[in-house]
């Protein structure tokens, strides 16, 4: 087990730069989510961690020992990658033992072990077969049983559970969970999926255009966030955005949207200070609601209901603004009803508009 | 993911090994074309001559005296015409290989199997085939017959088939079902399909297949030599008839095989642009 | 109305893709076929297109077998889970691919071509080859060339599957109105809960080529036929514990292997349970049926938090109640440690029963937030 620690880490392609620089440190036993969109400098991060790609500039330590040119076979860092690079010509058990075979275990002991991974992995079935055939939710799992074999110090997830069900999904999270819980790998989770991140991290390291935007617990990330990226980014459903007009008034701040206006409450009028004229505010789906008697209260078209049994998820036009918000079941209205929406301004978030830009991007 | 760091050493170093190579494959080719314009003294020279006065004495040698033209005419209607039919019959039959799986495999095997039959073995029977057939009158009409360009089409489309096959049926593969599948859904009718989203994505293995073909056809000497006498010669014969008795005519040598290069290389840089690999990169998710 | 009568599947010799399946899309209807990677979601899918051949069974349209139609004269537009896109034509040629093969006029084909790539956001990417898009755009452009024109029916393969968080939930919303507001008839697969729930006016839950259960959403969600269904159909998935019964005074308590109780019901509720011996009996719990209770519940079973898992609005504790895990939803504000001893309330007479996997009976709560 091992504390990593970067400095100003900037790693670069040629002339594209993918990192730009960043400084995080990562507690030993610690479990790190990296979070961000494709193209966003997580995966060339977790690589330079693991010595699969060389560092442009800065440094990475682990347990304060700098280890750019420490080959990465000699890190006892394990990884599993997004696509499962699995060996073709030899048996999946093949595939788990390979990592013990290579480090001259006793095969008695890499069989005891490669049946209690399978095991946990439900890959047991499957030990004799070659991984030709493999669905891509069993290649996963081959892939990780492969990397978790070997009990490594720094333990590395690309993405390893994006593709699987539901239930596969939720099976392999607790058991990635319940793993880190037992023997305290310090864990990086590479994924571009937040819910897997606030799910599994102690803490969340979101990234966009090669910088960390944030880097917190998870409650943390999704109630305050430090910007509208890591607003947009996090959270499903995903949050909502709206184009207001802040202004002073009576000693306060308020805004304008729809032509209502709202009092903001005391904790966002700093936020309004620097802002200036035109805000970008963004309320979660959880904290609007049908009806209701906010401060803040617009009218709005039913779009769609979605029923998912435990909730539903109304979609409703305001204006040129498309909300969501989760609802009661019994609460169904219909495509093309008018109703009032409420907004509560105990959760209302308030970014500079120039940040817009930023939450486009999201869904490049 | 791939990456660059250049210095100057490492720089140098590419670009030195990059000059041998092109060295080699160029220096012949040079020497080729300048002997073409050498006059008859300087050519078997030694040391050899880097100055001398160019002259166009070895071409019109080897076009007026030898007649060299008609064997170009001669090979580039051969060989055209074998490509046209090695590529269309290929392209079908690898596509039904690469879809139907037709035979299981086993026809396609046997398919290829019949290239590794040295060409030297089946020239004593050609011979006697083209003999006979030739003497037939449908031989007659359709100019299948010795020194006739039938025979050579025939030979060279039996020669080249295996091989294209075997290359296209790769590019075929290659190409994802379900784009067909698709496109049957939309609307189209199995040849449609073929003709508008097959033979778009497989134009490049058409491309590479075409070239080797008509390259192969070109060169080819052996069933030329044998099949031929003078009407139907072709240009690798056509330069055997400059080595007289009275010895080797270097100069007009080089001025046709200077002359015989030229339809290819046009060709072959028209073609550049189909053969550019991966068309089907994006098609399906990867 | 397409109709697979008793659709068997098999690959080779051994591999079995569809065991029998019986199952009728509805005209206008959104049919989700949702259920694991490799249950058989596409070959029913390529069956219903024509591009696969039954083994054995009969595929109708309006009552008329269409086994020996091919594809190209079903009228079914599908979009492929591999995307399937034409690499030597643009963004915008793939959109009018299928309207110019059915011979439709070029300003129809650009106003629709515009509509469909507006809706998708993907207008400013007409004129690039799908060479040069992300993976997300891909899949969108696949879409879009399914839903662009009119059509018997809509066969989408995993549409959304690799679509980022955002995206999906956008464009998922998207599809249902477009579709209600063409009334297509659409089949739709997915390895998603929710997107089954959301989109589906009737969900099919295919699991190892067979037909576990068809229904609407809620009957799934309440009244699962089975234990995989109930384990499959929710996000968080259903968690079970397994019970004994104990009969008296014409109810039946269910009590853990420890003797505590879970559930009681009446016994005429529970009728289908039979007395075999050696069978296993489970009572099923959603996440947001079962609460930590206080330490003072007599009634309360108590567990040990094994793991928590964050998902912002809420948290979802996995409580180890003897060889069983429960997941119990927990308020996002509540500070819970792994390690610690909690009291979990059960809704005594509500609960899900199952035997051997087989649902006995839903006595279902009210469904909460």
């Amino acid at each position: 087990m091992a504390s990593i620690k970067a400095e100003r880490l900037v790693k670069r392609y040629g002339a594209v730069q993918a990192v730009h620089g960043i400084d995080f440190e990562i507690a030993d036993g610690e479990f790190v989510a990296i979070l961000g969109p494709s193209g966003c400098g997580k995966s060339s991060t977790m690589r330079m961690i693991a010595g699969l790609e060389t560092v442009t500039e800065g440094s990475i330590y682990f347990d304060g020992k700098r280890v750019n040119d420490v080959r990465a076979r000699d890190r006892n860092v394990a990884m599993s990658f997004e696509s499962y690079a699995l060996y073709t010509t030899i048996s999946i058990y093949e595939n788990i033992a390979f990592p013990l075979r290579s480090a001259n275990v006793d095969s008695k002991e890499i069989d005891r072990q490669v049946r209690d991974i399978a095991e946990k992995m439900e890959l047991t079935a499957l030990l004799h077969l070659k991984p030709k055939g493999l669905s891509s939710g069993q290649a996963q799992r081959v892939g990780l049983a492969r990397a978790l074999v070997r009990k490594p110090e720094v333990f590395l997830l690309d993405e390893p559970i994006s593709h699987l069900d539901t239930r596969q999904r939720y099976r392999m999270r607790r058991f990635i969970k319940s793993l880190h819980q037992k023997f305290n790998y310090t864990m990086i989770y590479v994924t571009h999926d937040q819910e897997e991140a606030l799910a599994l991290a102690d803490r969340v390291m979101v990234m966009s255009d090669g910088e960390i935007q944030q880097m917190a617990v998870p409650d943390e990330v999704y109630a305050r966030p430090k910007n509208a990226f890591v607003a947009g980014f996090v959270g499903e459903p995903p949050i909502n955005f709206f184009d207001c007009r802040v202004a002073a008034a009576d000693g306060g701040w308020s805004i304008e949207f729809e032509g209502r206006k709202l009092a903001l409450p005391q904790r966002l009028h700093a936020a309004a200070q620097d802002i200036g004229d035109g805000g970008l505010a963004a309320i979660r789906p959880h904290f609007l609601s049908i009806g209701g008697d906010s401060p803040l209260r617009v009218d709005g078209k039913v779009f769609i209901t979605e029923e998912l049994q435990d909730q539903n998820l109304i979609f409703v036009d305001v204006g040129e603004t498309r909300f969501t918000l989760v609802a009661h079941p019994s609460v169904t209205p219909k495509r093309g009803e008018a109703v009032p929406v409420s907004i509560d301004p105990d959760h209302l978030l308030l970014f500079p508009r120039s940040q817009a830009g930023k939450v486009e991007s999201i869904v490049a | 993911m791939l990456q660059r760091e250049s210095s100057f050493p490492k720089e140098a170093l590419r670009y030195g090994l990059i000059v041998i190579v092109l060295g080699f494959i160029v220096f012949p080719i040079a020497w080729m074309i300048i002997t073409s314009f050498k006059p008859a003294d300087a050519i078997m020279v030694s040391p050899p001559r880097f100055l001398f006065t160019p002259t166009l004495d070895n071409y019109v040698h080897a076009i007026y005296d030898k007649n060299f033209l008609f064997y170009i005419k001669n090979t580039l209607f051969i060989s055209v015409a074998s490509t046209i039919i090695v590529v269309i019959t290929g392209s079908l039959a690898a596509y039904s290989f690469a879809r139907y799986n037709v035979g299981d495999g086993h026809i396609l095997f046997f398919i290829l199997s019949t290239k590794m039959f040295p060409a030297i073995a089946v020239i004593l029977p050609y011979f006697l085939i083209f003999r006979e057939v030739g003497r037939t009158g449908a031989g007659k009409f359709l100019g299948i017959g010795l020194d006739q360009p039938g025979a050579l089409i025939i030979s060279y489309t039996v020669f080249n088939l295996p091989f294209a096959i075997w290359l296209l049926v790769s590019f075929f593969q290659d190409i994802p079902r379900e784009l067909e599948h698709s496109a049957r859904l939309d609307g189209l009718s199995r040849l449609k399909v073929l003709a508008k989203v097959v033979c778009p994505l497989a134009a490049p293995g058409i491309a590479v297949t075409g070239v080797f073909t008509l390259i192969f056809s070109w060169n080819e000497f052996l069933f030329a030599y044998i099949l031929t006498r003078k009407a139907a010669s072709t240009v690798t014969v056509g330069v055997e008839s400059f080595f007289t008795l009275q010895g080797i005519l270097w100069g007009p040598v080089a001025a046709a095989a200077t002359i015989s290069v030229l339809p290819m290389l046009v060709f072959v840089l028209a073609m550049q642009r189909y053969m550019v690999r991966g068309l089907t990169f994006g098609a399906v998710r990867g | 109305m397409y109709e697979l009568k008793s659709v068997h599947k098999r690959y080779g010799l051994a591999k079995v893709a569809l065991r029998k399946i019986d199952l009728t899309v509805r005209d206008r209807e959104f049919l989700v076929i949702y259920g694991p990677a490799g249950a058989g979601k596409s070959t029913l899918l390529n069956i219903l297109a024509g591009i696969t051949k039954p083994t054995s069974g009969d595929v109708l349209r309006n009552g008329v077998s269409i086994l020996r139609v091919p594809p190209e004269k079903r009228d079914a537009a599908m979009a492929f889970e591999n995307y399937a896109l034409y690499s030597h034509l643009s963004v915008g040629e793939n959109l009018a691919f299928p309207l110019k093969a059915r011979g439709i006029g070029r300003a129809e084909v650009e106003e629709r071509v515009k509509r469909i790539s507006g809706i998708l956001g993907i207008g400013h990417l007409l004129d690039r080859r799908p060479g040069f898009l992300s993976g997300g755009q891909r899949q969108r452009v696949a879409l879009g060339r399914a839903i662009i024109r009119p059509a018997d029916i809509y066969l989408l393969d995993e549409p959304v599957g690799h679509l980022d968080a955002k995206l999906r939930h956008k464009i998922r919303a998207e599809l249902k109105a477009l579709a209600e507001d063409l009334s297509a008839t659409v089949v739709f697969t997915t390895t998603s809960s929710r997107e089954a729930l959301a989109l589906g006016d009737r969900v099919a839950v295919l699991n190892a080529g067979k037909l576990e259960q068809l229904g609407k959403p809620a009957d799934l969600y309440h009244r699962p036929a089975n234990a995989f269904v109930a384990s499959f159909v929710g996000d968080p998935p259903m968690s079970f514990i397994s019970v004994q019964p104990r009969r008296h005074d014409g109810r039946v308590d269910f009590v853990t292997a420890d003797g505590m109780p879970v559930a009681s019901l009446a016994a005429e509720a529970v009728s289908d349970l039979n007395e075999e011996v050696g069978s296993k009996i489970q009572v099923g719990f959603r996440s947001n049926e079962v609460r930590i209770a206080q330490e003072s519940d007599s009634n309360a079973l108590r567990g040990r938090v094994d793991v928590i898992e964050n998902l912002g609005y809420m948290k979802i504790a996995l409580v180890g109640i003897g060889n069983d895990q429960v997941s119990v939803s927990v308020p996002a504000g509540t500070s819970l440690g792994v390690g610690e001893t909690v009291a979990i309330a059960f809704p005594r007479d509500a609960v899900h029963l199952f035997q051997n996997a087989r649902a006995v009976t839903h006595a279902t709560p009210s469904a909460g937030v």
